[in-house]
């Protein structure tokens, strides 16, 4: 693993996920690319694609397996930051009643109904972040949970989409406790 | 669920109420328009030669407040590549609109935004998350913008030269 790969949160995660997705869809151009089996080493040889096997289906795949790695990475960022605060006894009213379900709750909470309920109420000029990251957690929801229910999210999502939003959060949002290495 | 929750609740459905959406999605689907025009215009070279054709095809969108409506998908075919370019919605926080432009090898967005705008996550868009507030004044003109992938944010203008280069980058040509 390197160590962007242990970065959990953060703008250095985020950068370092663009540089897998990329790289990963680079990798599948070159893997579809017509030509005879390639050998890697003189160990290991990669066979060529399955029949039917389409690269339009791979990538597609894989956004949506980048976008679901997004999407966890600020569901981390949140719940770091509410351990955070909690931990170090913040002061402010954001921190306050996080402090106050901590006592109730201890570390977990949940991410929709209690920590964006929070911010959206107790920071100024979150409200209209928090709102579309409500729409996409629907799209992470779908994600994780196995896809086997036609998704209504009320608009389509994508890696490079989500990618800007969580660089958005990153950048404007005082998040304590996310790895910023 | 406290009062205060509620008050805010009933306060954003109400300002969802007031949004005249049939007026925003055909001003959307009007930038759509100017889109495909613009697109045939830089590519007139190629389709009166024949060597590129153009068709269209009605495709469904449904977004949030807008609901279900009719948008036309422009696809191309040069020679044996096909590229689709698909409007994905104007609903966005980031965007006025964005099209998906689907190649073989790969895919690429056109993105509209104010025509002043860079960086696909611009300044006034950090200073109205970390505190400031969305003022209301004169509609801004709008422009589509090339988006160069991540971790850039800039935001191409869309000219003859860069839309070439999209079309081979995404068709691998």
């Amino acid at each position: 693993m390197g160590e962007a790969a242990d970065s959990v949160s953060g703008l250095s995660s985020l950068r370092w996920a663009a540089q897998y997705h990329y790289d990963v869809v680079r990798s599948l151009h070159q893997y579809f690319k017509p030509g005879p089996t390639q050998s890697t080493t003189s160990h290991a040889t990669f066979p060529k694609p399955g029949e039917g096997v389409q690269l339009a289906a791979y990538m597609k795949e894989t956004d949506l397996r980048s976008s679901l790695a997004i999407l966890t990475s600020i569901e981390a960022a949140f719940q770091l930051d509410y351990q955070y605060r909690c931990r170090q006894r913040l002061e402010d009213d954001l921190s306050l009643l996080f402090r106050s379900r901590y006592r109730q709750e201890q570390s977990f909470v949940s991410l929709e109904k209690v920590i964006f309920d929070a911010w959206s109420n107790y920071e100024t000029g979150a409200p209209r972040l928090i709102a579309e990251l409500r729409g996409a957690f629907r799209y992470r929801h779908w994600l994780a949970h196995g896809r086997y229910w036609p998704p209504k999210l009320g608009r389509r999502y994508d890696f490079e989409y989500l990618y800007r939003l969580a660089y958005l959060v990153f950048l404007t949002l005082p998040l304590n406790g996310v790895d910023e290495a | 669920m406290t009062v205060k929750e509620f008050d805010e609740f009933v306060k954003r459905q109400h300002e969802a109420g007031d949004v005249d959406w049939e007026r925003e999605r055909d001003e959307w689907l009007s930038h759509l328009d100017a889109l495909y025009l613009k697109i045939e215009s830089l590519l007139g070279k190629y389709t009166s030669s024949g060597q590129i054709s153009i068709r269209y095809k009605s495709i469904e969108l449904n977004e949030e407040d807008i609901g279900s409506y009719q948008a036309r998908q422009m696809i191309l075919r040069i020679g044996r590549q096909e590229v689709d370019i698909t409007p994905l919605g104007t609903r966005f926080m980031l965007y006025n609109g964005i099209v998906e432009v689907l190649g073989s090898a790969g895919k690429s967005s056109l993105v509209l935004v104010e025509k002043s705008r860079v960086s696909a996550v611009p300044k006034v868009m950090v200073q109205m998350s970390s505190g400031g507030e969305q003022q209301d004044g004169p509609a801004v003109p709008l422009e589509w913008k090339i988006q160069v992938r991540p971790p850039s944010q800039h935001l191409d203008e869309l000219t003859r030269e860069s839309f070439f280069q999209l079309l081979m980058e995404v068709t691998n040509g």
